[in-house]
């Protein structure tokens, strides 16, 4: 019986370890998962949004976009949109003196910039709700 | 080796000092993947961190220790574009920039002083510098404190101190450290790497001064190299 318990609560511990959600739509955390923007001109902004590896490009895209939209009051806006990874590096070997990552992952990550159409945010803006991860 | 010791422990120590982290942007740069986190420090200093997060230098930055000049000066010029960025045009220094001449965190072996000598002994001028610390102050910030600024970079001295001095002649007059005042170039340019040690010391390269309104976004960070 006890042994079973045991097994049990094992067998929960590692479930849950295994499974890593997708980064939820939000500003930058402390693991650095999230949007970065800041604006480089009047009415003109720059975006980065990097994700965990369960997210996946076309959600992190989805949330490039939605972050425009916040940023510029609406959908009027102009957005050129870079795909790049970014790697981790997990674990590496020492050749003589020299490291050399082994292990890394590369993680995907989108870089733009956007051009509101109208400098100045619109009024009376109805509320956008955040896009759910997939 | 002390001096080294005294800087990242200096470093440390201010931002362990009421410091807030802003925003960490992930940039490419030649195959070199830099993160670079900015924030404040206190109520009017800002700092930025860069960090080689693949920890070996590749690309035109690969080499051996005659690369390590031009990687310095190439992290500088990083940071100086993002202080020109965070402070929307000029900007003061008010520490000399410093180097993390470690190839690793020095507490992966360790927090101890034999975890520090044994990342020493490890440390490759091909990996090195691994990181940069900047400060600076924003002259429009509310805090703006002119007398903790330091003397701006000479490669940002701004073109009207130039011809100012050459007005008036004679020998040039000390003055007050200014805050840097970048053009539209420095703001967007980033020096092209350097393949041999004589052209470390270079002057940065510049680009013709454009909007950046006009300027379409090239998936780049700040017009970087490109092979």
């Amino acid at each position: 019986m006890r042994q079973k318990t045991k097994f049990l609560i094992i067998a929960v511990l590692l479930s849950s370890c295994g499974h890593l959600d997708p980064t939820p739509y939000q500003a930058s955390d402390q693991g650095g998962f999230g949007y970065v923007d800041r604006p480089i001109a009047t009415g003109q902004y720059e975006i980065q949004v990097r994700g965990n590896t369960a997210t996946s490009a076309y959600t992190l895209e989805r949330y490039f976009n939605h972050r425009a939209t916040e940023l510029c009051g609406g959908d009027n806006y102009e957005s050129f949109i870079k795909h790049e990874k970014e790697t981790e590096i997990h674990d590496g070997r020492l050749t003589g003196y020299y490291f050399t990552p082994t292990t890394t992952s590369a993680i995907p990550m989108v870089t733009g910039t956007v051009t509101c159409k109208s400098a100045l945010p619109q009024a009376g803006i109805v509320p956008i709700v955040p896009p759910v991860a997939q | 080796m002390k001096i080294i010791k005294l800087s990242f422990a200096s470093a440390l120590m201010a931002l362990g000092a009421c410091t807030h982290v802003g925003q960490t942007w992930v940039r490419d740069y030649d195959g070199n993947q830099l993160s670079i986190t900015s924030g404040k420090v206190g109520s009017d200093e800002h700092f930025i961190n860069i960090t080689n997060t693949n920890r070996t230098w590749v690309g035109s930055y690969k080499g051996g220790e005659y690369m390590v000049p031009a990687r310095k000066e190439f992290l500088k010029s990083v940071a100086e574009s993002e202080a020109s960025q965070i402070c929307k045009g000029n900007f003061a220094p008010t520490k000399d920039i410093s180097y993390e001449m470690l190839d690793r965190s020095p507490g992966l072996f360790g927090d101890g002083l034999l975890g520090y000598a044994v990342a020493s002994a490890l440390s490759e001028y091909e990996n090195l510098p691994t990181a940069a610390h900047y400060h600076f102050q924003c002259p429009n910030d509310d805090g703006y404190d002119a007398a903790k600024a330091i003397a701006p970079s000479a490669a940002l001295i701004s073109t009207t101190t130039i011809e100012q001095t050459i007005v008036t002649g004679g020998m040039p007059q000390p003055q007050t450290p200014a805050p840097v005042a970048p053009n539209a170039a420095q703001q967007n340019a980033v020096p092209a790497p350097v393949a041999t040690p004589d052209a470390a010391t270079a002057a940065p390269a510049t680009t013709q001064p454009t909007t950046p309104t006009n300027v379409p976004y090239q998936g780049g960070y700040l017009n970087a190299p490109k092979n």
